[in-house]
């Protein structure tokens, strides 16, 4: 009797305590919303409400967990939908992990917006498929002139192999948050209810209740007291574990999702020796750490008392609440000296001119001019809004990079094309050119630079090229693109943003007589900008987009119809090969990393090397030699399998282009491994040819690094250029071996060129 | 594991509560496993030396226990804590003590030697424990179990208080628990995560950005070095305070650790307040065996300069903690002979601001990686103004400098006062400002590590 009249009080209490934490929810669900609106799930998404696309049949599957993509060919369409309404959709907010398997990623997944003539890159979101998991969270808003529904589609044309998995969908309107007073007083009731119900069963049943609480002389007041603290604290306690199991099981998200992007952490595999050393546990902590319910909440009010409170954020927040990244601030302020000299850096950035004049004179050799331009520096426009901190640290004989940059140029010091867009954006007036909420320049300064950009072009190709044309310029409060990005990252439940944001109108405009013409296109996120409305607007034959902050791990070719190449090093990029479809190099030169630029610039450097032996339509490479690897070409071999650190494998038939004079006078060299493993059959042999000529032989019996050294009599000559092809016998693959690579190696290149 | 962080609030200790709410019967038990497990936890390759420290001593204190003469039970008593020192100077200050040799006499160091996480802290109280069985031999009457979890208290293992065994084995964890205890406890805990998560880390930052700034100006050096005098009481006190808390709430009370030092009015007095379960161990089983003050004044300052020695020397491994202690013995000699007439006769305002310099400068020897480095920043306080308003807006933030109020604030008896005026008249009013502060606590310890990037890394 007694056990179960305790079980009833333990219910009891775990009711009470329920309560309690439904109270706190319903606070929290009517407090996250912005101040005049809040946002409210119209409906949910559920793997069930998907469709195979048109022409996808076969390369889909979707269950009821997942769906699966998979396409072993490129261009094959693989892809879902699923119908949502637009009409009072303020945002779709999607979240999901893509998994793809060892090999599968390299492609592109969009997730889109479509209906009848609503098909708009601004609704369209490109997820750059990596090997393993992802785990992505966006939003996408329908925009003005959006239809009633339209279809999300989820689609790939890449070969590809990839299960979407914890797919959450919320089609989210905006709605009024007139409804707080009633909600807090619910709340407010309902914890009430809670407490009372909790000192009810502690007082009612003295003899058998569980916990043993005697208020004894104190106040009634005090005892509820205690027991508002104990169950708010048990509450805070339990809730976020109950949040993440209840959104586990039920599939429902609770939590607010935050903006950026992340690298997940992976649930832990579990093992005695992980335990052992440490390992399991802390990846194990990790994985809560981003996992437990309500972390969003929790996150977003952190960020929200150090705005409000201090001005402080993971980002710098300014007088009026600009945001900026402080790498701007520090080369626009001339702090960016703590890194080194002033007179060193100067020397630097001298250094750096030279080599832009270096190969732009190469460049124009090849009738291809080099513009470079400055992006403008948020930091400059609004440096009355720099924090004390940054001010106060500026010396007076301070002077940014860029400006000393500037000042060379009116030395007369630049032999290539300049575009500076802080002089060209200075006197505008019409429309700020950083908000307070984006860390890169408003829509329309970005359109006001495309266009310059464009005319700069066509002057300096000296014949007709198709131009912006820049309309109306339109205000909307909906900010555009990245508008709100950096103020994005803050994750603030409410800060200041601009109160308008805006866009030109812009159009195409062709002369009769103008010339597609290609782009190579060099930079960071500021000439995404210009890529894009290339792209959009068709301007020429193709843009090239090659994203250069491989200091901060994003190395890839973009091309204009959006295809991603991730690279891991520049020697991947075709760059002879896009020389020969473009007429025109653009290079940007970003303040934040014009220093990084100056001490190294890799893009200037193996570009520097491609255009020793550029010749249009055929691409060769001075040596192949992994001490300099800004040399190598992978367009001037064929039959080679990816470069590796210190050598490249070889099939059984392959061909390497060599172009430099010093083999005509010094002879060839060719440093080769023989694998063991091919050592087998006798007779079996290696031949190198030169120009079709066989001028070496090796047996394959021979095994371990073997040195050609041709002498130039040895050499058979055919237009200055050196077709070296190698023929060998056998192969082999390490997957018989027990390894996982299943490549078909056969030999090893590890130096080829000029004899030393 | 920390403490503070959400794995331990949201997972770990709440499911140690519920298992502690389900097995009534074996709390015990449980607790001790839970211990055990805390303790892998965070250092899972010295979870061995912990229990053989355990099995160890337990045999030991039961050798001791017998009933032999005097003789054999001080060298059974001497063995046990020679063995656990031995333990406690080979994994914290063999590297130590070898690089104070020359190099030429220096023996090989094991390279691949790891602290184990509170090794100081259950040393010491196994220590205790010793002494207490050798004085009061019924003390080794004890089960394994309750020495065990003792020892392994998972609230205490890592940064104590170092409890002794005594008042901990007489309320060991009853099968019901006590929910006013368990409200106490709930309290205590929030009050501690605000110690720690809203005061003492918003002030590291400005502690961290003064003793790693290269050029030190005199506004910045006050301020840093105030900086890190609140940083080590709220942090060490915080973490107290959640320690006894959850002793609480799994039905075990915990003496206090501190008692408001930075109101002292002398250094002796400090010392009675500051880390109390660490002065009252020194105090006990090395100050008044050796005579204490009953002895002449050479003597008493002898063992008062060796307690300090030691005090130091138990914080780390280097000269700047040995250091820190002697210079506090210094003014406790001080104040027993030249300063006590001075002292007696000033106010006590003056008193006050006496033993705030001291322990203020203490720390600055405390806290820098050398002795050099910290002779320069005591001369950096005494040093040049130029540049201290410009190298203070670059290096110290709003929220540092905002903690650094609240935490000056709060050493002065205005909160004790606040506190229970307010838990006396509105105590639902006090209730909702804990809650308020521990869900701010909460959000600092979810937040703080959330640093997302603007574009997809590729």
């Amino acid at each position: 009797m007694r056990s179960s009249k305790n079980l009833f009080c333990r219910c009891a209490l775990a009711f009470s305590l329920l309560v309690c934490y439904f109270s706190v929810l319903t606070a929290v669900s009517y407090w996250k919303g912005p101040e005049e609106n809040r946002l409210k799930a119209l409906r949910t998404v559920q793997y069930a409400d998907f469709s195979v696309l048109e022409g996808a049949e076969g390369n889909v599957e979707i269950g009821t967990t997942e769906i699966h993509f998979h396409s072993e060919a490129s261009g094959a369409l693989s892809g879902c939908f699923a119908a949502v309404p637009l009409a009072q959709t303020e945002m779709i907010s999607v979240s999901f992990s893509a998994i793809s398997p060892a090999g599968y990623g390299n492609g592109i997944l969009y997730v889109d917006l479509c209906a009848d003539g609503y098909d708009r890159e601004e609704q369209e979101y490109r997820l750059p498929l990596q090997d393993g998991q992802q785990k992505i969270s966006f939003t996408i808003a329908p925009g003005e002139g959006a239809p009633d529904a339209a279809r999300l589609r989820f689609f790939t044309t890449d070969q590809a192999d990839v299960q979407i998995q914890q797919l959450r969908i919320s089609v989210l309107s905006s709605e009024s948050n007139r409804n707080l007073e009633s909600a807090l007083i619910a709340a407010a009731a309902s914890a009430i209810l809670g407490m009372a119900f909790l000192r009810r069963i502690q007082t009612s049943r003295p003899h058998e209740r569980f916990f043993d609480f005697r208020p004894g002389k104190k106040k009634a007041a005090k005892a509820d007291a205690r027991t508002v603290i104990l169950a708010a604290f048990l509450t805070v306690l339990y809730l976020p574990g109950a949040v993440f199991a209840l959104s586990k099981m039920t599939g429902l998200q609770i939590d607010v999702t935050l903006q950026g992007n992340f690298i997940p952490a992976e649930f832990p595999s579990f093992s005695a020796e992980a335990f052992r050393e440490g390992a399991f546990q802390q990846s194990f902590e990790q994985w809560w750490n981003e996992a437990f319910g309500l972390r969003g909440v929790a996150i977003k009010t952190y960020n929200q008392i150090r705005y409000s409170a201090f001005r402080e954020g993971n980002r710098v927040i300014g007088k009026d609440g600009s945001v900026f990244e402080p790498l701007y601030i520090q080369e626009d302020l001339g702090l960016a000296e703590q890194n080194g000299s002033l007179a060193e850096n100067q020397q630097l950035i001298r250094s750096y001119v030279e080599k832009l004049n270096l190969v732009a004179d190469k460049l124009n050799a090849n009738g291809k001019p080099l513009i470079v331009y400055t992006t403008a520096n948020k930091a400059s426009y609004l440096r009355e809004e720099i924090p004390a901190r940054f001010t106060a640290a500026q010396t007076d004989s301070a002077i940014s990079l860029a400006d000393y940059f500037r000042q060379l140029r009116e030395e007369g010091l630049f032999r290539f094309a300049y575009l500076d867009s802080y002089e060209l954006l200075q006197e505008e007036t019409d429309f700020p050119i950083f908000y307070k909420t984006g860390i890169h320049w408003s829509r329309p300064a970005e359109q006001k630079v495309s266009q310059a950009l464009m005319e700069r072009i066509q002057e300096e190709l000296g014949r007709p090229t198709a131009q912006i044309g820049l309309g109306k310029l339109n205000v909307s409060e909906t900010p555009y693109w990245r508008d709100t990005d950096v103020y994005d990252l803050l994750n603030v439940w409410k800060g200041k943003t601009d109160k308008a944001y805006y866009e030109y109108d812009s159009e195409a405009e062709y002369a009769a007589d103008a010339e597609e013409i290609g782009v190579l296109l060099v930079g960071g996120s500021f000439s995404m900008g210009f890529e894009r409305e290339f792209a959009k607007l068709k301007l020429g034959s193709g843009i090239y987009y090659v994203n250069y902050s491989y200091g901060s791990g994003y190395l890839y070719l973009r091309e204009d119809d959006g295809a991603i190449t991730p690279l891991d090093s520049l020697e991947e990029l075709e760059l002879q090969t896009l020389l020969d479809r473009c007429d025109v190099v653009l290079l940007e030169i970003n303040e934040a990393v014009f220093l990084e630029k100056a001490r190294q610039d890799e893009f200037l450097d193996r570009l520097d090397a491609v255009l020793d032996v550029y010749k249009p339509g055929e691409p060769a490479m001075t040596a192949l030699d992994f001490q300099r690897k800004e040399l190598f070409c992978a367009e001037a071999t064929e039959g080679f399998y990816k470069a590796e650190e210190t050598h490249i494998w070889s099939t059984r038939n392959s061909t390497i282009r060599l172009r430099d004079e010093g083999i005509l006078t010094a002879g060839l060299e060719l440093q080769l491994y023989i694998p063991a493993e091919l050592a087998a059959v006798e007779g079996d042999k290696l031949t190198v040819f030169v120009n079709g000529q066989p001028v070496f032989e090796h047996p394959l019996t021979a095994a371990g690094n073997i040195v050609v050294s041709l002498p130039p009599e040895a050499l058979p000559l055919a237009e200055g250029d050196f077709l070296i092809s190698f023929q060998c016998d056998r192969s082999f693959c390490p997957r018989d071996l027990g390894s996982p690579d299943e490549r078909e190696l056969s030999f090893a290149v590890l130096y080829a060129g000029a004899r030393s | 594991m920390n403490i503070t962080s959400t794995f331990f609030l949201f997972l770990f200790l709440p499911a140690a509560f519920l298992g502690r709410l389900v097995f009534r019967r074996g709390s015990k038990i449980f607790l001790l496993l839970i211990s055990l497990l805390f303790y892998a936890w965070g250092d899972p390759k010295h979870l061995l030396l912990l229990a053989l420290m355990i099995v160890w001593n337990y045999g030991l204190a039961a050798a001791t226990a017998k009933p032999l003469g005097n003789r054999a039970r001080k060298v059974c008593l001497a063995f046990a804590v020679a063995s656990d020192l031995a333990v406690l100077i080979f994994y914290k200050y063999l590297t130590f003590f070898i690089g104070c040799f020359p190099e030429s006499l220096r023996l090989p160091v094991p390279t691949a030697l790891s602290l184990p996480l509170g090794i100081s802290f259950f040393v010491f109280k196994v220590i205790s424990f010793q002494m207490d069985t050798y004085r009061k031999k019924e003390l080794a009457k004890c089960s394994i179990l309750d020495f065990a979890l003792y020892v392994s208290f998972f609230p205490q293992v890592l940064s104590g208080p170092i409890a002794r065994f005594e008042p901990f084995q007489k309320q060991m964890p009853a099968e019901r628990l006590d929910l006013a205890a368990c409200a106490d406890g709930a309290e205590r805990f929030m009050v501690g995560a605000c110690k720690k998560l809203l005061i003492a880390e918003p002030v590291a930052l400005a502690a961290n950005a003064a003793f790693s700034a290269g050029t030190l100006s005199m506004p910045l050096a006050w301020v840093g070095s105030l900086a890190y005098t609140l940083q080590i009481y709220y942090d060490f006190s915080g973490y107290s305070d959640m320690a006894i808390g959850l002793g609480k709430l799994f039905g075990l009370e915990t003496d206090e650790n501190f008692r408001r030092p930075y109101g002292s009015f002398s250094v002796q007095e400090f010392w009675r307040r500051w880390h109390i379960s660490l002065s009252s161990w020194f105090r006990d089983y090395v100050y008044i065996p050796l005579g204490g003050s009953r002895c002449s004044l050479a003597k008493t300052c002898l063992n008062t300069v060796v307690v300090f020695a030691l005090t130091g020397l138990w914080h780390g491994a280097n000269w700047t903690f040995v250091v820190w202690g002697l210079y506090h013995a210094a003014f406790l000699i001080l104040e027993r002979t030249a300063l006590k007439p001075v002292l007696e006769r000033a106010p006590g305002q003056i008193r006050w601001l006496y033993t705030m310099l001291v322990v203020n400068i203490g720390w600055i020897l405390f806290r820098a990686d050398s002795l050099p480095l910290a002779l320069r920043y005591i001369g950096a306080l005494f040093g040049s103004p130029a540049g201290g308003a410009r190298q203070m807006m670059q290096l110290v933030t709003a929220e540092s400098l905002a903690a650094m109020a609240v935490g000056l604030a709060l050493i002065f008896p205005v909160r004790k006062a606040v506190r229970e005026k307010l838990a006396e008249k509105a105590p639902l009013v006090y209730a909702v400002v804990l809650i308020a502060g521990l869900g701010a606590a909460v959000c600092y310890s979810a937040g703080s590590g959330f640093h997302p990037f603007l574009y997809v890394q590729f």
